[in-house]
Order: C-alpha cells, then structure tokens, then sequence
C-alpha cells in the first residue's frame, strides 16, 4: 500500500522514521569527525564515504516523513534541539579512538542488517523500497566494518585490548536498539513496521557469536532498563550545536 | 620514527601497510586496465580500499588487486637498455596477464593471457608475439596472485554508484541566496 489508513497511523509511523533517520545523521556526523584523521589515507576516503552514506540513509527517512506530515528535512536536522533529538545515545558518544569507532560501526552494521531486510516486507510500499535501496549499500558498510572487526579482535595484543575495552563501553547501550516507542505494536500487528524485541533477539545472537569469533566476550553488565529515546547523554548537545553552528547563522542561507 | 624534517633528501622508509596494485573492469566488453594502487594489511582489504578509492561513483563491473611485488613493470626505456629473456628463470608454469600502455595518453591495459614459467617469460613472449604492439610501459602479473571482487558482489559494491552523480558548483543555489540575503 502506499498511502496509511489513518492519522493515528501516520504519526505513529512518523515517529519511528524520525527515530531512524536521526540515529543515521547522528552516527554519520561521529564519522564525519574522522575526515582526515583516520589510520591511514586509505580508510579515511572510505570512513568518509561511510560517513556520507549514511548521511543520505537520514535523508531517505527525512524525506519520507516530509511526505507524512510535511515536516521540512533542513528545519528538522538544524533548528531542533538537542532534547527533541530521538536516536539512540550509542551513537552520540564521542568517537573514542579507531577500536571504539569499529565497533560501534560494527554493532550498528549489523543491527541495520536484519533491521532493512525486516523493513523490506513492509506492507507500507515506500519503507519497504527505501529499505531495500539502503540495503544494497548497508551490505558493503558491514563486509567493510565486519573486515576490521575480525582483524583488530584478532590483531596483536593491543588491538585486541582496545576492542575489548570499547565492547565494555559500548554493550551497556546495546539494549536501547531495540526497545520500541509508545503504541508501536500496533505498526508490528498491522505489518508496517517489524517486531523489533525479536529483530533484537537475533541480533543479539548474531553479534556474541561474531565477537566471540573475533576474541572478544561482552561484558556480563548492561543497563537495568533501556532509556527512553528522548534521554539523552551530556555528548550530544555539544555535537548538535557545532552540527547546527553554520545554518543557525544566517537562518536564509542555503546550499 | 625521526620527524620528516631530519629525512630531507634521504628516502623515507615506508611504513605503511604493503601495496597492492588495482585493476578495473569498466565495462566487461572492455579489457580490464590498471588504474593505481592501494596500502593495505591483505588481499581482502585491498579490494575494499581499492573499491572506495576508485569506484564510489564511477562505473564498473569488477575489480582485481594483487600485491606489488607480485606485479612486474617493465618501461619501454627499460626494455632497450636491458631486454627480457625468454627462459632465463625457469619455475612453476603459470597464467599470466601481460598489460600494455599504446602511448602515454591511453590506459594500461590487458593486452595478453599466456602460459609461462615466470613473467619475464610470460613478458618476453608477449612481445615476441605481438611485436607490433607499441607499448611505453608494460605490467605482468600471475592470475594466481589476482584477488578478484566476485560477482554477487556487484550490488553492494558498485550499483550504489549509479545513484551518485558529481553535482556541478553551479546546481547550487548558494551564491544566489547569499546574493539575496545581502540585497535585503
């Protein structure tokens, strides 16, 4: 179908695009960061290219939910504040040193896997196509990011280390994933949106398994209940004034 | 490691990762032509780096790396002042791709696929059999050294390019907007 049934719907499955596409424009301004100061020149044109791409994953989320309520992408991204912001808090953390990068990459990689191939039965036409169009892309982020995943957990000692130290960081936000907004079961019992507590449940045996091929065991720790997607960690205002810092200037200006 | 400024004039040892050599298939009715090389810590992250390098936007249909060792170059200066010879280093007999370089405005291109048993061989009869080739610069590499992007590959490697046009600085509507706001 290409058009929802009703106004309840609609917000409902806005709400959870906005959710997407934040966590995309979130991760993809942490890996903005890395543009020239990535190891070698080599992955710093494909962090960047990573870094773009999902840049323009935000942007087909953004624009699909202009076309639910009108909401502008530009308005959304650069005169929101931090707290109206609803993607995930392991995404906002500081981009840490190259093993805490990888592996956030990594857990989130791997998450958008089975989340887009979920999203690819949607019953609503125009998330089911996005999701495939962002797919085709996502493949590659993950044999790219799953290659230094193995290779750092595998490395010498100190790679090994340094990962094991970011998974210890990085495993007390993994739960946030997915937990679902208000209502949301209504968009899984109508097939618009997947089920997103089993999605995590696989997702949780596919990440053990690798990491544990990879040398490295997930901490026995996490946080008690996820937070809600409008808690956020004191890292993202910082982030979200120097992103918001040049359109707020001169607030007709565009590109 | 010293700082640069002490190395001046001496040469840097290189401390990077080894490098590969990249191959590219623009067009598999084209022969597959060497576009540059690429640091890397192995084969398989070779490929991904040579894919991000030299393919996020432009066409292609597949692409081969190999270890630069692996990989010999030989200039057409070169080749006069010390020719090749033909069974001066017998081993293992092997394919070999030959490139060739018409003129220095043309890519490096596959030329040749032959049987030999090292690539000077494998060199030494290519220009034996194709003298009439002009070629400035030539490349030999064993197909046992190719690492190659596979087909299932494509979709995830080289289709996202087709979405992904240069847009020009002129499609921007910057400096007329900023026109406007200085007119206010």
């Amino acid at each position: 179908m290409t058009s929802l049934p009703d106004e309840q719907t609609t917000q409902l499955v806005a709400g959870r695009l906005l959710e997407m596409a934040d966590d995309e424009l979130i991760l993809s301004h942490r890996n903005s960061e890395w543009t020239g100061h990535a190891p070698i020149l080599e992955e710093d044109i494909a962090f960047a290219n990573i870094a773009q791409d999902e840049m323009g994953h935000a942007l087909i989320w953004y624009e699909l939910l202009r076309s639910l309520t009108g909401r502008d992408p530009d308005r959304l991204v650069f005169f929101r504040e931090p707290c109206e912001y609803r993607n995930l808090q392991m995404v906002e953390l500081p981009k840490g040193d190259w093993a805490f990068t990888v592996l956030r990459q990594y857990l989130f990689d791997t998450w958008e896997a089975g989340h887009l191939e979920a999203l690819e039965q949607s019953r609503f036409t125009p998330v089911a196509e996005a999701a495939q169009k962002i797919g085709k892309e996502e493949r590659y982020h993950l044999r790219h990011t799953a290659a230094w995943l193995c290779r750092l957990g595998r490395g010498t000692e100190e790679s090994n280390s340094r990962m094991q130290a970011a998974l210890d960081q990085l495993w007390p936000f993994h739960s946030q994933i997915w937990a679902a907004p208000p209502d949301y079961e209504r968009l899984v019992t109508e097939s618009l949106m997947p089920d997103l507590a089993r999605l995590g449940s696989l997702w949780e045996d596919r990440v053990r398994t690798e990491l544990s091929e990879a040398g490295l065991t997930p901490p026995g720790f996490g946080q008690p209940s996820a937070p809600l997607r409008d808690e956020h960690t004191e890292h993202l205002q910082p982030l979200i004034e120097e992103m918001q810092q040049v359109a707020r200037l001169e607030t007709e200006a565009g590109w | 490691m010293r700082s640069l400024g002490s190395f001046v004039g001496v040469t840097m040892p290189d401390t990077q990762w080894p490098r590969f050599e990249v191959f590219l298939i623009e067009d598999e009715r084209k022969p597959a032509e060497h576009v540059g090389s690429v640091h890397a810590p192995d084969p398989e992250m070779a490929l991904l780096n040579a894919r991000d390098v030299f393919v996020r936007r432009p066409h292609c249909e597949g692409l081969w790396v190999a270890a630069s060792g692996h990989v010999l170059f030989r200039t057409a200066e070169e080749l006069a002042r010390d020719p090749v010879s033909q069974n001066g280093h017998p081993g293992e007999e092997r394919r070999y791709l030959v490139f060739g370089k018409p003129n220095h405005r043309e890519p490096l291109a596959l030329a040749a696929c032959l049987s030999a048993q090292s690539p000077e061989e494998a060199l030494a009869q290519a220009l034996k059999e194709s003298s009439a080739i002009e070629s400035v610069l030539w490349a030999v590499v064993s197909e046992a050294e190719l690492t190659r992007s596979d087909r299932n590959d494509r979709v995830s490697f080289f289709e996202p390019a087709a979405t992904k046009n240069y847009k020009l600085h002129a499609e921007y509507p910057t400096a007329r907007l900023m026109k406007e706001i200085r007119q206010k």
